[in-house]
């Protein structure tokens, strides 16, 4: 049976603490980047660039920096924060499998981050949109790409924690090269590992104009053959598969907190 | 039974934990007593579910508890560390981590003032933690563990750190549980602690369990042994030649001024001690008995 009460209370923890401190911080200076570039380049009134570009440019960033930095900030106290702070006795020691609150943990960690990624993407999408586009729906497909990105990293970051203490390093190490080295790597199959390459299809399958048609060209340089339904099912496996194996990791591996060993 | 150890070792790499512990433990009060570094951590560790053991089987109330969360409605834990969520208050602490037992509303609210006025916190509950003193934190700890009424309650050194009043009023409390027929079992590396709360301990040393059975059995067992005790004074020769005119002292070793006595019959030597000082004008600047550590009391049951 499925402990509900035990992955909402963890959900709950997990997601008042991104809205803390240092962390809440962090948080907001990533998702508030895209947001300032926009506000500046309407100040600013930039001519080299068009519209398409520049909001080309907006998602790259959002795509490429803010969601997995942000996500590695998160996924990793998924775990972390309760080992770290020796907290994690506490809930070891209540009647929910270590699964389930991983997994309360994770959702909640997702949670507490759409309330700030969401308003923040909107307003900066919108700012450099012409006012009469707010009401075009498609408008917010990009937020819900990032987000759903977002999940599948944080799912990524946060099983690496549970399998090392370093988990901080190995994601930098995977969004620094994997990701954004992607485009230099050779063709065959290396991009597949990269959440960022993937979200990239899915948006450029799903929109033609600018530099994102230029991305999409250059995505499928990289991964010949890589289209909107490989990629979502490549997306949703890593994201799955990384929070499948986070869940089974929490409840069969040890993590013995300080003065543990007698 | 509620605890069973069959034949548990566990390993930290090469580190040793535990040794081929093989122990049961009946409903009641226990101690489980050992020097800092014995095994006791680990040995509760296991029997909470927190770590699995690398060799042979641990079960808890008949379930395994690394693999038994259910356990835990049955089983509280006080742990040893000084760790929190410092921002919530003494209340939100409780009140969410009691949460997690499937209570609800009024019978959480409920049972979180019950709790919190058994270890007497209740006037201070809604101050936030990391402004408490460590009593206080040790007693919220035990809130926590007490807040969904278990059956069995296992506490790791909850007397580190209290002032004499906390303690006073904590070792009353697990003299209470223990008459409302809960098992408890509390880990100390102090003795007297142990002694005030129970009879019966279990002795770990060096990872394994070196005695288990009541604390006057193992106290005879130590009057084996000769007592050690040190004395300091200017005519320490003098000191050491009239002691062992007695029949009481059975080695004596001088250090300079110091004169370390081994005795089978301390109270024996106490009593004589205040005549020596009135008839013969032997000053004694200082007694003390190099047995009092729980370490030397390991060292003659190794022995």
């Amino acid at each position: 049976m499925i402990p509900l009460n035990g992955i909402l209370l963890s959900a709950r923890h997990a997601a008042r603490s991104c809205m803390r401190g240092k962390r809440l911080f962090a948080l907001l200076a990533l998702v508030s980047l895209p947001l300032i570039l926009t506000a500046l380049s309407r100040i600013f009134d930039t001519p080299t660039m068009s519209a398409n570009e520049f909001h080309g440019v907006v998602l790259m960033l959002m795509f490429l920096f803010t969601v997995p930095f942000s996500a590695l900030l998160l996924g990793v106290g998924v775990l972390g924060d309760e080992l770290e702070g020796r907290t994690v006795t506490y809930l070891w020691t209540r009647p929910v499998g270590r699964g389930w609150t991983y997994l309360g943990r994770y959702l909640g960690s997702g949670f507490g981050y759409a309330v700030l990624f969401v308003p923040a993407m909107f307003i900066a999408l919108h700012v450099q949109t012409p006012v009469a586009a707010l009401g075009d729906v498609s408008r917010l497909r990009p937020i819900a790409i990032g987000l759903g990105g977002f999940f599948v990293y944080l799912a990524l970051f946060a099983m690496l924690r549970t399998l090392l203490k370093k988990a901080l390093v190995a994601g930098m190490f995977y969004t620094l090269v994997v990701d954004l080295a992607v485009s230099r790597m050779p063709a065959v199959g290396a991009a597949k590992l990269s959440v960022w390459h993937h979200m990239m299809v899915v948006h450029c399958s799903a929109f033609e104009m600018g530099s994102a048609r230029v991305t999409a060209r250059l995505a499928q340089t990289i991964a010949p053959g890589e289209t909107f339904t490989t990629s979502v099912v490549s997306l949703a496996s890593i994201g799955l598969g990384s929070l499948a194996l986070g869940m089974w990791m929490a409840r069969t591996r040890e993590y013995p907190v300080a003065g543990a060993v007698a | 039974m509620i605890v069973d150890f069959d034949s548990v070792a566990k390993w930290y790499g090469r580190i040793v934990g535990l040794v081929d512990v093989s122990l049961q433990l009946e409903p009641g009060v226990t101690g489980l007593l050992g020097p800092n570094g014995a095994g006791k951590s680990t040995f509760l560790k296991l029997l909470t579910g927190q770590l699995a053991p690398s060799q042979g089987r641990v079960e808890v109330l008949g379930v395994d508890p690394f693999r038994t969360p259910s356990l835990f409605r049955r089983l509280g834990f006080c742990p040893e560390q000084d760790a929190f969520y410092e921002s919530m208050t003494g209340r939100e602490f409780v009140t969410y981590l009691g949460g997690y037992f499937g209570m609800h509303g009024s019978t959480l609210r409920g049972a979180v003032d019950v709790a919190l006025d058994r270890v007497g916190l209740i006037e201070e509950s809604d101050r936030k933690i990391r402004g408490y003193s460590k009593g206080m934190r040790q007693r919220i700890k035990l809130a926590q563990a007490l807040v969904h009424d278990p059956e069995l309650i296992v506490l790791d050194e909850p007397l580190t750190g209290m002032d004499p009043m906390g303690r006073r009023r904590t070792i009353d409390l697990l003299r209470e549980l223990g008459d409302e027929g809960r098992s408890v079992l509390v880990s100390s590396h102090v003795l007297h602690e142990v002694e005030a709360v129970t009879s019966r301990v279990v002795l770990i040393y060096q990872g394994r369990v070196r005695a288990h059975g009541a604390i006057s059995e193992i106290r005879a067992f130590l009057d084996r042994y000769p007592h050690r005790i040190l004395l300091r004074s200017p005519r320490a020769r003098d000191l050491a030649r009239e002691l062992m005119a007695g029949e009481a002292v059975v080695g004596v070793r001088l250090d300079g001024d110091r004169v370390h006595l081994e005795t089978r019959s301390p109270d024996e030597l106490y009593a004589a001690l205040p005549r020596l000082v009135l008839e013969k004008g032997i000053d004694i600047e200082e007694l003390a008995s190099e047995d009092a550590s729980l370490d030397a009391i390991f060292e003659y049951l190794v022995s």
